[in-house]
């Protein structure tokens, strides 16, 4: 098949673009994403705006999974059967189900936001579940883009007061001087996060909440 | 030289999106599963490790059905034995065969599923 160095040209060019889209669509952080896509297409949706689709509950792909809840039973049937529990046999198949973050990782506290899952809080009726905690801790590791903000709210949606305290961290704003480095080593937010929860290398900003807005 | 590119691009651009295609595919998972490998004892007993499936549990309990007690909430913390779960212990205050699966011969391929380097 020939074709004049002219075909060729716009062909190669054309190929080349749609390389370029399809690998930034498919590769790229949501904020480079929007800022090169938006320059190209129209009506591209904010990494926001589809962070918070994502959040919506009552979404089809979670009410999907969601167990039904039981049809109301016959007078009769005072106790309700108790509520089914959402398995997955892989990782994979639980992390195409759960809501993700920015950086694609499995977000575990918008899974208990949007009810997606219901952990209990132990075994038998003696563990007490435990309200969120709504109180930002906002930490200040002298240069003001690297602002931290702790926010107690999703962290006490898994976790009780003695499990970072006082241990892991003393119960006074600035009382702990918290290092990335430390926190790489698996200190302090590294004991968790890295291990069981999302990694700090690839969530920036969402402890140094201003890069987010720098992103954006 | 377009005629280089050319014959790259036209002549591996269905290779380029099979491989594209495969890489999207493999790595549709990112981020931190949570699986836990626990080799105190296991190798030195000639069994495989533990792979304590961190994730699978998270999805039925809060982190605190399980820490800071039974479990400590850090890495070599916990000395758990076998000792340990028959004495009720550990896994065993829920892996009993009431709560869930129990620890015995039955079901040792359960948790020492970690493969041996």
């Amino acid at each position: 098949m020939r074709r004049s160095p002219l075909q060729r040209l716009l062909l190669c060019g054309a190929l080349l673009a749609a390389f370029w889209i399809g690998g930034l669509s498919l590769g790229c952080a949501p904020e480079t994403r929007y800022r090169v896509l938006s320059t190209v297409f129209d009506g591209v949706p904010q990494p926001g705006e589809e962070r918070a689709e994502r959040r919506r509950p009552g979404q089809p792909a979670s009410a999907r999974l969601v167990p039904e809840p039981p049809a109301p039973g016959p007078a009769t049937a005072p106790v309700p059967p108790p509520e089914p529990l959402l398995t997955f046999e892989t990782f994979q198949s639980l992390a195409a189900a759960f809501p993700k973050d920015a950086a694609m990782n499995v977000d575990w506290v918008a899974a208990i936001e949007t009810g997606l899952i219901h952990p209990r809080p132990g075994i038998g009726r003696q563990v007490q579940d435990i309200p969120p905690l709504p109180l930002d801790v906002h930490l200040d590791p002298g240069i003001p883009i690297f602002a931290v903000v702790f926010p107690h709210e999703a962290h006490t949606r898994w976790l009780r007061c003695d499990n970072c305290h006082p241990a892991i961290f003393q119960m006074r704003a600035g009382a702990d001087t918290i290092t990335m480095s430390a926190i790489f080593q698996g200190e302090f937010c590294g004991r968790c996060h890295g291990k069981v929860a999302f990694a700090p290398e690839t969530g920036c900003p969402r402890c140094h909440v201003r890069l987010q807005s720098a992103g954006q | 030289m377009i005629d280089l590119v050319w014959r790259f691009l036209w002549r591996g651009a269905p290779m380029l999106l099979l491989v594209g295609l495969l890489g999207f595919g493999s790595s549709g998972v990112r981020g931190v599963v949570g699986d836990i490998v626990m080799d105190r004892r296991s190798t030195l007993n000639h069994v495989n490790p533990v792979l304590f499936s961190h994730w699978r549990h998270r999805t039925q309990f809060k982190c605190y059905a399980c820490h800071p007690d039974p479990f400590e909430m850090r890495a070599q913390a916990n000395d758990i034995s076998m000792n340990d779960l028959s004495a009720g212990e550990y896994c065993a205050r829920c892996h009993n065969g009431q709560i869930a699966f129990s620890v015995g011969f039955d079901s040792c391929r359960t948790c020492h599923a970690q493969p041996t380097p």
